[in-house]
């Protein structure tokens, strides 16, 4: 499912703010500055976000003819996820509880050295734990000052707009009911638009 | 107040579009003008779900045949629910889409636009832009709607559009 395939499933924003003459060059190398980066090998981060060609998460280097199409920016959110399984990483931390009471010769461990053996043990898990990954299609029409991200779940869309904000330095709009009223009659009516309440479409009134 | 929560409070306003456009589409058709695109036009597919903001009840959600003149959806208007998800069907010349449009957010989901014939010259571009083209056609519809109805919606030609609608549900349920 995304931009080049499949079905569609999105949520729309409106970017607010004018976009640079120079953009090309400017959102090169800011769109570089935020591309993907896997885990480095001691990471202790649980996620790792960043943008990817839409054409091919895999290939690397972000140059202006893999994100530049016509008038839109199309690029991958890839977003990847390492998960230690938590009964696993409680047995482990049991275990190496027992071994570091053994070493030191006594029942009870402080709660500074239990938080050392979860952290130990969550390092030792994460270098193990072989990532998910996840790849979320983002076109931004330029012309329009839309953006469209093919996803519909909160947490992809607020790790979205994050992202987006920090790349480009514009604020994300939702095109939600409300806002989409508030651009169809004009920001200076919003005190009309507040003043509507529900209606009740039901034959012979209601609330 | 922060942006995302006014929008969450303000999602009745998507609530009635989807009520109003079925109206639209059974009492004046589902023919919509759309600047520099011609005519539209909208159905509804299988799938409806109504409920209530205002009250707790239970959600009703209908799939499969003719879901819009059902008597279960009748009744769910009847006591004051109104739609929160509808699957539509769309004809822009011979293009045809399907999609679901959600009330709270109009995000689209499960759509299908026409099928792309990649130009293997142009690449994964030509690709990207034919479909962009497709998407932005539902948008332009949408949007066209969505106009009408807001600015019916805060017109004095309102309380009859109400009224309209109620007599609308009458027929549906003696129907």
């Amino acid at each position: 499912m995304g931009l080049l395939s499949g079905g569609i499933r999105m949520r729309r924003y409106r970017v607010m703010g004018d976009v640079p003459p120079d953009f090309r060059d400017r959102y090169e190398e800011a769109i570089q500055t935020h591309a993907f980066q896997d885990f480095a090998s001691d990471d202790e981060r649980e996620q790792v976000a960043g943008w990817v060609g839409a054409n091919d998460w895999f290939e690397p280097g972000l140059p202006l003819d893999r994100w530049l199409v016509g008038s839109t920016i199309c690029l991958t959110l890839r977003v990847d996820t390492k998960r230690i399984p938590s009964k696993y990483f409680k047995l482990q931390c049991r275990r190496r509880e027992a071994e570091w009471r053994l070493k030191a010769g006594r029942e009870d461990l402080t709660r500074a050295e239990r938080d050392e053996i979860a952290a130990l043990v969550r390092r030792e898990l994460l270098e193990r734990v072989i990532p998910s990954v996840q790849g979320t299609d983002m076109v931004w029409d330029l012309d329009r000052r839309e953006a469209w991200f093919w996803s519909t779940a909160e947490k992809a869309n607020e790790t979205f707009r994050t992202l987006f904000e920090r790349t480009f330095g514009l604020r994300l709009r939702p095109l939600f009911p409300y806002s989409l009223a508030l651009e169809v009659l004009g920001e200076d009516r919003a005190e009309v638009l507040d003043r509507v309440a529900p209606a009740w479409f039901a034959p012979g009134g209601g609330s | 107040m922060d942006v995302l929560n006014t929008l969450e409070e303000k999602a009745f306003w998507g609530h009635e579009f989807l009520t109003w456009l079925w109206y639209r589409i059974e009492e004046h058709g589902g023919e919509v003008p759309v600047p520099g695109m011609g005519t539209a036009t909208l159905w509804i597919e299988e799938r409806l779900t109504l409920g209530s903001l205002e009250t707790d009840s239970k959600e009703n959600i209908l799939r499969n045949g003719e879901v819009a003149r059902s008597a279960e959806a009748a009744a769910a208007l009847a006591v004051g629910k109104k739609v929160q998800e509808v699957r539509l069907g769309l004809a822009v010349n011979d293009r045809e889409y399907e999609f679901t449009l959600k009330g709270d957010t109009l995000d689209l989901a499960a759509g299908k636009v026409p099928s792309v014939e990649g130009d293997p010259d142009e690449g994964w571009h030509g690709t990207a832009l034919v479909r962009a083209g497709l998407i932005r056609e539902i948008w332009d519809v949408l949007d066209a709607l969505y106009r009408e109805f807001v600015e019916n919606r805060v017109s004095s030609a309102w309380p009859d559009t109400v009224t309209s609608m109620g007599r609308w549900i009458s027929e549906k349920r003696g129907a």
